[in-house]
C-alpha cells in the first residue's frame, strides 16, 4: 500500500483549499439537518463532547499515519482538538442565527446535544487534516550517502523492496528523476542490509542499488510489480529454491488497510488529481517484507568481490553534465585511472542483472576522475546526473560476465513437457512441409571434382607435454594468395533466377561480376555498394573453397560495416560460382542465411557457357604451424564453449609473425591443419580497404553440415593479432554460440 | 478454463500472448492468420490505435484438431502491452487456458519484459491462479536485429522459475518460430485438458 509518510501538503494551496471547502461543507450539512429536524436530541452528558472525539481522533491517527510517534500523535490530537473546538463553535454560531437564539442556548446542540453536529464535525476535523498528516510521519534518519557507507552485519538478512511499479517506457528518465524531478531520495537502511546479504563485504562497501521512486499513471492505478524468482508461490524442487525461499522471500503479509486512503477516495481528495504529487515510497516495513528478483539474481550469482566490469567511456559519456568539467567531455575519458573505461565491481552490477538493467552510483566511479578535470565539485555533478546514476550498458556487462552467473537458469538442461509427445501439432501453415532432416555432411562425390584435392583426413598431431616444433613441410611464411580482381560482367541470366529465389528478401541491387577465376553473384542491400560486396567475396571465396579442411557451405563473415553471407551456387565450391549477399548491421540475418542456401542449392547452371567456369584449384594446406602451449584462460574458456560440445584447447604459433591461434576442438581431434587456414582466412578478412564500405571482418562463421567453425581475430594491443578458432557441432543455438564465443575471446584477450 | 459445447463436441481453449508494447504479439496473430488456411481460421479482429499499436486485444479463433471427439478451437488472443491498459490485461487474461510471453530481445527492451512478466503474475494472482498452474511458453521475439541479449540471458530474466518452459526465437514478422510457438502451447493445452494418456485424435486443419 502506499504510504503518505512525507506528503504533508502543508505548502500546497490545493490541499488548504480542500480544507477550507469541507470546513464549509460540514458546517452546512450541520446547519442544515439542524434546521430540517432540530428535535432529533439525544440524551448526552456534556462530557461526550470531550471524550468522544478524544478517542476517535486518537484511534485514527495511528491508523493514517504509519509509524507514528508519541511526538506526532500529540500534535495531531491537538490539531484536531483545535478543528473540532472551531467547528463547534462556528455551528453554534450558525445554529444561534439561523434558530434566533443566543450563542450559549446554540453551544448545547453544536456540541453535544445535536447528534449529527457531533459527527459532522468529528468527520470534518479528519478531513481537513488529511491533506496534512504526512507531515506527522517520522522522517528518515540516515542519509543516502551514510546510510551506503554503513557496513553490513554478518548475517544480515533483511527482505528487500520490491522493484518499481510499471512505468510507460517513454517515461524511462522519468522515474530515474524521481517524482518532480527531485534528486535522489534518501535510502532506507534496508537498502544495505539488502547487498548485505548477498555480496562481500567489500562489495557492499559500494553505494547500495537503490529502486527507483515510484510513478502512479494518473489513468489507472498502478500495477503492483510481482516477484519473478522461481520461488513465486511455485514449490521449490531444488536446493537453491529451497534457499531462495527461505525466509526472507515470502510473500509479504497483507497490509493493514490504510484508513486515510480510503477517506482520501471517499471524500475524492486522493493524491490522484492533476498537481498532485504521485505515491511515493512505499513504508519501509512494506518494503523490507516484500521479495525481490534482485537478490535472487545475487543469490544465485556469488561474485568474487575483486571482480570488475569495463564500461567503455564512450557508452556513458552522455549521461555526464556537459560544463561540470573543465575539458570537452570527449576529452575526459582519456583522463580516467584506467583511460576510457570505467571500472565497476561486479558485486554491484551483478545484484541488478534479474532487472534488466543496471545502473552504478556516481560515487561509486568518481574517484576513477581525476579531481584536475572537475570544473565544479564532484557532488555537484551527482545532483546534475540523473538521479545521482550513471545507467550502464547493459550488452557490455554481459559479455564481460562468467558463464557462471546465468548458470542457475541455463544449466538446468533441455525443458521437458511431460505427455506432449501425445498430441501432434495443432497447426500447419499454408505451404507446411514435414520438418527436413538434419542436414548431413555428404562426402565428396565423383560429381566433385575439388574434393579429392581437399585433405582426406586431419593427421593426428601428437602432443607432448613439452610441445615441440613440428617440422614445417613448408617453410615459406603463409601468405594471403594474391587475388586479381578483374570485373567481367557476365550475362544476366544466373542473377536473375537467384533473384527469384530471394524475392522473399527484399534486395536492392544484383550483380554478377567475375572475379579471380571466381563468378560472383552479390546481392547487396541499400547502401551497400555490389562492387564492394563482390570484391570482399573475390577475395575470401578462393580462401575457403581451397584452403578449408572440409567443405564449407556457407560462411557468414562480420565486420563493423556489415555482414557478407557467402554460399557456394550449387553443387559446392567447385562449380566456381558463389552467391555473396551484403547487409548492414541489423538485417534478418537468419532468414537471409536460410534463403541464400535454398537458392544458391536450388540453382543449377543452366547452359554449357555457364559450366565452363574455371574451377578452383584446391591447394592443400602444407604449412605447418608450431605448437605453442594454450594460455592458462585456455581452459575456462573452453568451458565456455558448451554450445560447441567438449572441447579442448591446441594453439599454435605462426612461424612468420609468430602470432598465436587459439584452437578449440572436439577432443581427439587435431588442430594442425585448422590453424593454418584459419590464419590465411583472418589474413584476408583483416583486408579492410578493399573491402570498402563493408570494412574488414572480425569474425566468421563457416557452417559444414552439422559443424560449426568460428574463427575471430582478437585485439592486440602490440604484435600480431592472435586469432580464436573454434569447431564444434553446430547445436543449432548459434545465438548462444556466437556469445559463448565472444566470452572466450574475451578471456584470452585478458590473458 | 475451456469452454466445451456438448451438443456441438466443441471445446474452446484460450490461448493469450502477453507481453511489453510492440513485443510483436499482434504479429505474431496476423501471421498465423495469414499461414493457416481458410478452412481453418475465422476472421482476426483487432483493435489497434491510430499508431496501430493494440488499444485493446486482437482475437483470432482458429481450428486445430479433434481429440476424443471434441473439435478443439483455440481462441487466440493479444493484450495491449502498454502499461496503461492493465485493466485490459487483466481482462483479457480471465479464463486462460494458455499463455504465451512474447519478450522483445532487444537490450533496451529488457525492463520492459521484466516489468509485464511481473505484471503478469500479479494479474494472475488476482484471478487465484499462477503461471505454476499455467501451460505456457516463452518466444523470445526480434532475434534478428543486431542490438538484441543473448539467449543465456533471456533466459535468465525470464525463465529461471522453478519450473522451467519451453522457450523459442522468433522474427515474429518474417513468421520464424511463430508457429513452433502456438504449436507448443496449443500441444501443453490439451496436456493439461486431456491428460498425458493418448487420445483418439484426428487432425483437421
Amino acid at each position: 500500500m502506499a504510504s503518505f509518510s512525507g506528503t504533508s501538503n502543508l505548502t500546497k494551496p490545493w490541499a488548504w483549499l480542500a480544507a477550507l471547502a469541507v470546513f464549509g461543507l460540514a458546517l452546512a450539512s450541520s446547519t442544515a439537518l439542524y434546521v430540517v429536524n432540530p428535535a432529533v436530541k439525544m440524551p448526552l452528558p456534556w462530557w461526550t463532547a470531550v471524550v468522544a472525539p478524544v478517542l476517535v481522533y486518537g484511534l485514527v491517527l495511528p491508523l493514517c499515519v504509519p509509524r507514528l510517534r508519541l511526538g506526532g500523535w500529540l500534535i495531531g490530537l491537538s490539531t484536531l482538538a483545535v478543528l473540532h473546538v472551531g467547528i463547534g463553535l462556528a455551528t453554534a454560531w450558525l445554529y444561534a442565527t439561523v434558530g434566533f437564539t443566543s450563542f450559549e442556548q446554540a453551544l448545547v446542540p453544536a456540541l453535544w446535544g445535536f447528534p449529527p453536529a457531533l459527527v459532522l464535525a468529528m468527520v470534518g476535523s479528519l478531513v481537513m487534516t488529511l491533506p496534512f498528516l504526512g507531515a506527522l510521519a517520522p522522517r528518515a534518519a540516515v542519509p543516502r550517502q551514510r546510510a551506503e557507507a554503513v557496513p553490513p552485519r554478518a548475517g544480515a538478512v533483511k527482505k528487500p523492496r520490491q522493484a518499481p511499479e510499471i512505468v510507460p517506457a517513454k517515461d524511462r528518465q522519468a522515474w530515474a528523476r524521481g517524482p518532480g524531478g527531485a534528486g535522489p531520495a534518501p535510502a532506507a537502511p534496508a537498502t544495505v542490509a539488502r547487498v548485505a546479504s548477498s555480496v562481500p563485504a567489500e562489495a557492499v562497501a559500494a553505494p547500495a542499488v537503490e529502486e527507483p521512486p515510484v510513478v502512479v499513471l494518473p489513468d489507472e492505478p498502478a500495477v503492483h510489480a510481482a516477484p519473478l524468482s522461481g520461488v513465486n508461490g511455485a514449490a521449490p524442487d531444488t536446493a537453491e529454491a529451497d534457499e531462495l525461499t527461505a525466509g526472507s522471500y515470502d510473500l509479504p503479509p497483507a497490509a493493514v488497510p490504510d484508513l486515510r486512503q480510503a477517506l482520501s477516495e471517499l471524500f475524492g481528495t486522493s493524491t490522484a488529481g492533476p498537481g498532485v504529487e504521485p505515491t511515493l515510497e512505499p513504508p519501509d516495513e512494506l518494503v523490507a517484507d516484500e521479495p525481490s528478483f534482485t537478490a535472487a539474481a545475487s543469490a544465485e550469482a556469488p561474485v568474487a568481490p575483486e571482480a570488475v566490469v569495463r564500461i567503455p567511456f564512450d557508452r556513458v559519456v552522455g549521461q555526464l553534465p556537459p560544463g561540470a568539467f573543465r575539458v570537452p567531455l570527449e576529452q575526459v575519458g582519456a583522463r580516467l585511472l584506467e583511460a576510457e573505461t570505467l571500472v565497476v565491481p561486479q558485486a554491484v552490477v551483478v545484484p541488478q542483472l534479474g532487472e534488466g538493467v543496471v545502473q552504478v552510483a556516481w560515487e561509486v566511479v568518481v574517484e576513477q576522475f581525476p579531481a584536475a578535470v572537475f570544473a565544479v565539485g564532484p557532488a555537484e555533478v551527482k545532483e546534475r546526473i540523473v538521479n545521482g546514476r550513471l545507467l550502464l550498458p547493459l550488452d557490455e556487462i554481459v559479455r564481460q560476465l562468467p558463464p557462471d552467473v546465468f548458470a542457475a537458469s541455463i544449466g538446468r538442461g533441455p525443458v521437458e513437457v511431460p505427455g506432449i509427445e501425445s498430441f501432434p501439432a495443432p497447426f500447419k501453415p499454408l505451404g507446411w512441409e514435414a520438418p527436413p532432416e538434419p542436414d548431413v555432411v555428404e562426402p565428396a562425390s565423383a560429381a566433385a571434382p575439388v574434393s579429392p584435392a581437399l585433405p582426406p583426413a586431419i593427421p593426428e598431431l601428437e602432443r607432448s607435454p613439452e610441445p615441440e616444433p613440428v617440422p614445417v613441410a613448408a617453410e615459406a611464411p603463409v601468405q594471403v594468395p594474391a587475388i586479381e580482381t578483374r570485373y567481367v560482367a557476365l550475362p544476366q541470366g544466373n542473377a536473375e533466377k537467384l533473384a527469384a529465389l530471394l524475392a522473399p528478401w527484399e534486395t536492392a541491387a544484383l550483380d554478377e561480376v567475375q572475379v579471380g577465376d571466381f563468378a560472383i553473384i552479390s546481392v547487396s542491400a541499400t547502401g551497400l555498394a555490389g562492387s564492394a560486396v563482390a570484391a570482399a567475396a573475390g577475395r575470401l571465396s578462393p580462401v575457403i573453397a581451397r584452403r578449408a579442411p572440409r567443405p564449407v557451405e556457407q560462411a557468414t563473415l562480420r565486420g563493423v560495416g556489415g555482414t557478407l553471407v557467402l554460399t557456394p551456387v550449387g553443387s559446392g565450391w567447385n562449380t566456381g560460382m558463389a552467391l555473396a549477399v551484403g547487409v548492414r548491421p541489423g538485417g534478418s540475418l537468419a532468414r537471409l542465411e536460410m534463403l541464400a542456401r535454398r537458392a544458391a542449392a536450388a540453382h543449377e547452371p543452366s547452359s554449357p557457357a555457364e559450366s565452363r567456369q574455371t574451377l578452383p584449384q584446391t591447394v592443400p594446406t602444407t604449412a605447418r604451424f608450431d605448437p605453442a602451449p594454450p594460455p592458462p584462460a585456455a581452459a575456462a574458456a573452453a568451458e565456455d564453449l558448451e554450445a560447441f560440445g567438449p572441447l579442448t584447447a591446441q594453439s599454435y604459433r605462426e612461424p612468420a609473425s609468430g602470432a598465436l591461434i587459439h584452437c578449440f576442438v572436439p577432443p581427439g581431434a587435431s588442430a594442425a591443419e585448422l590453424a593454418p587456414f584459419a590464419w590465411e582466412l583472418a589474413q584476408a578478412m583483416a583486408q579492410g580497404p578493399q573491402a570498402g564500405p563493408l570494412g574488414s571482418f572480425h569474425s566468421a562463421v563457416l557452417r559444414s553440415g552439422r559443424e560449426r567453425l568460428e574463427i575471430r581475430r582478437l585485439p592486440s594491443a602490440a604484435g600480431p593479432a592472435p586469432v580464436l578458432v573454434v569447431g564444434g557441432a553446430d547445436t543449432g543455438r548459434p545465438g548462444l554460440a556466437r556469445l559463448q564465443v565472444e566470452r572466450a575471446a574475451v578471456r584470452l584477450s585478458a590473458a | 478454463m475451456a469452454i466445451i459445447n456438448y451438443s456441438q463436441k466443441v471445446i474452446n481453449f484460450k490461448v493469450v500472448y502477453y507481453g511489453p508494447g510492440v513485443a510483436g504479439k499482434t504479429a505474431n496473430l496476423q501471421h498465423i492468420h495469414k499461414s493457416l488456411p481458410d478452412a481453418s481460421k475465422g476472421s482476426m479482429i483487432s483493435l489497434a490505435a491510430g499508431d496501430d499499436r493494440t488499444l485493446f486485444f486482437d482475437f483470432l479463433p482458429v481450428s486445430a484438431l479433434t481429440v476424443r471427439g471434441f473439435t478443439a478451437k483455440f481462441q487466440l488472443y493479444t493484450v495491449p502491452g502498454q502499461v496503461y491498459y492493465n485493466m485490459t490485461r487483466k481482462l483479457v487474461l480471465r479464463g486462460a487456458d494458455g499463455m504465451v510471453f512474447v519478450a522483445d530481445s532487444q537490450w533496451d527492451r529488457l525492463r520492459d519484459n521484466v516489468e509485464s512478466f511481473r505484471n503478469l503474475e500479479e494479474n494472475l494472482r488476482e484471478y487465484n491462479t499462477s503461471l505454476d498452474e499455467m501451460p505456457y511458453v516463452i518466444q523470445y521475439n526480434k532475434r534478428d536485429l543486431e542490438n538484441i541479449a543473448p539467449l543465456d540471458y533471456m533466459e535468465f530474466l525470464l525463465n529461471r522459475r522453478a519450473r522451467r518452459v519451453p522457450s523459442f526465437e522468433a522474427v515474429a514478422v518474417n513468421g520464424d518460430g511463430v508457429f513452433d510457438t502456438l504449436n507448443t502451447v496449443s500441444r501443453m493445452v490439451l496436456v493439461g485438458e486431456f491428460g498425458q494418456e493418448k487420445g483418439e485424435h484426428r487432425e483437421t486443419a
